[in-house]
């Protein structure tokens, strides 16, 4: 690496301090496309409740960024063989890891998701697959930031004046999990993506939650005689806290009771814009989009800017509510919920979510309200695949299914272990519970009380189980 | 059950596939058939990653043990397309283990072919860097790297 490569523009970063780019990080930042991550906001709509939390996706990828170089750079210090070109084309994969989220992120990929089928509708025939058949796939927002990557004209221009500099097709093979060397540097518990956002989260938000120890962690990683990246013993206290952070991140605001009711109603109101005609996004309308350099316009403020023109249209009364609610940010209200810790494997939540996903319509329709939703989270644990991973799965997990957590070098000459199966780690006791939680929402256009209380003993009519809670609509 | 889910349970019965994942040897099976049947040409969009036991979807593993517990919906009367059938007859071949390889368990056999052709044809890796990589990460399985090419190359997979 030579020095002087990263030092092309200085870039001031509350949770870095000062961020050094080069000249070919610099030009893909000032592309449209990379530019449209200033108006993608990382965290939804957790600024309707935590007002610091309104960072870009542009800041995280610069972060990520960052990060990925400080963790190569230490590899190297340690006697790691990675010389420029890799140490470039990782930290460009760092860089652009996000180009293809959608606006508002995973509430609008969630709309989609539901909205059209995937791939797998052209493996089978028969009555429903035709019926699938009928609509247009989605892309993934990781297969989109490749094809933003690949395709976007002037990102295309840029690694053109470049030249031999940076090879396409290995950043998009890092940014895929493809490379098999350093592999879970990009997919790990504890990638730079991860740490990124953990950091960033708690600076913004002004929760402390995500203070995780980024230089003693990277001080203490090498690299097992598998090539897995890991962390010697003396850092399992930070990897423990690491993990634990995230645990309290997520709790705290993600699946804050307000963030989480608004994000549910983002998703409805994304699925009313292509139910209206407003919005497309089949993989034809974003092909269409990059190809023609209007990839750079298609950000939040393009979704704001689509509810309102619905309700210019004057639209039917609960779909101009569930607008309103959004833009004014009337929250939804936890009508009931269920939330508790238990072990991984508890089975009795599966028969909870299906008793409320049953009796959602009636709710609505005999409150005549605009909008129920059910919140699921069943069992969130603290390692990965286990977190990402529901009950029924985590019980079987196995040294293949665990490669995503982050790892400990017991023994040097030993392949590292998953941090859940070193005796000593807190994670092991802890990675076997789990949160589980479901709620019900539902908007209530004049925020009032007694309309709360009303839906609140129509509800205990219905759930029986002494755990459902009736909270204050405070 | 979604069309996904499907889709996936049937091409586990054209594989010959166990659905008894919580036997280790099965699931690794399973997942590297899926794997060479998706390079055949089977749709199912399954996105597989570099792992140190060879190409692996997380997202497969949650859908093989949301099977179980799925209830077939209006997708009960599905069939295999006759492309998805043609993909998975193209790589059944790969599934038996090899006379040259006896004593190689049928899980190991299929990682070391699905590990050939990711490194090969995904990772885009040259010969020598393959070795380099296989020796590294799955020592124990090198000396099978020549069999598992000339299967690969048998039914079309490999050039």
């Amino acid at each position: 690496m030579t020095k002087d490569e990263y030092s092309a523009k200085q870039v001031a970063c509350p949770v870095h301090g000062t961020i050094g780019l080069s000249q070919l990080e610099l030009d893909l930042l000032e592309t449209k496309a990379f530019q449209r991550l200033r108006n993608v906001k990382q965290l939804g709509l957790a600024h309707y409740v935590f007002p610091g939390a309104d960072f870009s996706r542009l800041s995280h990828s610069l972060g990520v960024c960052h990060i990925t170089g400080l963790f190569l750079r230490h590899l190297v210090d340690i006697g790691t063989e990675i010389d420029n070109d890799e140490m470039r084309h990782f930290r460009v994969a760092a860089l652009i890891h996000d180009l293809g989220h959608y606006p508002f992120s995973h509430p609008m990929e969630s709309a989609l998701e539901a909205l059209y089928p995937g791939p797998e509708v052209a493996a089978v025939e028969g009555v429903g697959a035709q019926k699938q058949k009928s609509k247009a796939e989605r892309y993934h927002h990781e297969d989109l930031s490749a094809l933003v990557f690949e395709r976007d004209p002037e990102i295309k221009d840029v690694l053109k004046r470049h030249g031999k500099e940076v090879d396409v097709g290995i950043v998009l093979r890092i940014l895929q999990g493809k490379e098999p060397s350093l592999s879970n540097l990009v997919k790990s518990d504890l990638d730079a993506d991860q740490l990124d956002y953990l950091l960033r989260t708690a600076i913004h938000s002004g929760l402390p939650y995500g203070q995780i120890d980024l230089d003693y962690l990277i001080s203490q990683m090498v690299r097992d005689k598998e090539d897995r990246l890991c962390f010697l013993p003396k850092a399992l206290n930070a990897v423990d806290h690491c993990l634990l952070g995230r645990y309290f991140d997520r709790m705290t605001v993600a699946y804050h009771k307000t963030v989480a009711g608004f994000e549910l109603l983002l998703q409805k109101v994304i699925s009313d814009l292509v139910s209206e005609g407003e919005l497309k996004a089949t993989k034809k309308d974003i092909e269409d989009r990059i190809d023609g350099g209007q990839w750079a316009e298609f950000d939040d403020s393009f979704i704001v800017g689509k509810m309102r023109n619905v309700l210019e249209k004057k639209p039917a009364a609960d779909l101009r509510e569930r607008i309103d609610a959004i833009l004014h940010r009337r929250p939804l209200r936890v009508i009931t919920q269920l939330e508790y810790l238990s072990d991984r494997n508890d089975q009795s939540f599966v028969g909870q979510e299906e008793t409320v996903k049953a009796a959602l319509s009636r709710w609505q329709e005999e409150s005549k309200l605009s909008f129920w939703d059910c919140w699921s989270k069943g069992g969130f644990t603290l390692t990965s695949l286990g977190g990402m991973t529901p009950i029924t799965i985590a019980r079987k997990l196995t040294p293949q299914d665990l490669e995503e957590s982050a790892h400990i070098l017991v023994a040097k000459d030993e392949p590292a272990r998953p941090v859940q199966e070193v005796e000593r780690s807190l994670m092991r006791v802890l990675s076997q519970e789990a949160y589980y939680a479901l709620r019900v929402y539902a908007l209530v256009p004049d925020q009032s009380k007694e309309t709360v209380t009303q839906l609140r003993k129509m509800l205990k009519a219905d759930l029986k189980d002494p755990r459902w809670q009736y909270l204050s609509t405070a | 059950m979604s069309t996904r889910l499907a889709a996936l349970n049937l091409t586990l019965g054209a594989l010959g596939l166990s659905a008894d994942t919580g036997a280790l040897e099965e699931r690794v099976k399973l997942q590297k058939a899926v794997y060479l049947a998706q390079t055949a040409g089977l749709p199912l969009g399954y996105r597989y990653s570099w792992y140190i036991r060879g190409p692996y979807s997380p997202d497969l593993t949650r859908d093989y043990f949301a099977l179980p517990s799925a209830s077939p919906g209006e997708e009960e009367g599905l069939k295999l397309s006759l492309a998805a059938k043609q993909a998975i007859d193209r790589v059944k071949p790969l599934l038996e283990v090899p006379p040259q390889a006896k004593g190689l368990k049928p899980d190991a056999w299929l990682e070391i072919v699905a590990s050939v052709h990711y490194l090969k044809k995904e990772s885009q890796l040259a010969h020598e860097k393959v070795l380099e990589t296989l020796n590294r990460q799955k020592p124990q399985l090198v000396q099978y790297i020549p069999l598992a090419e000339e299967k690969l190359a048998e039914v079309g997979l490999l050039n």
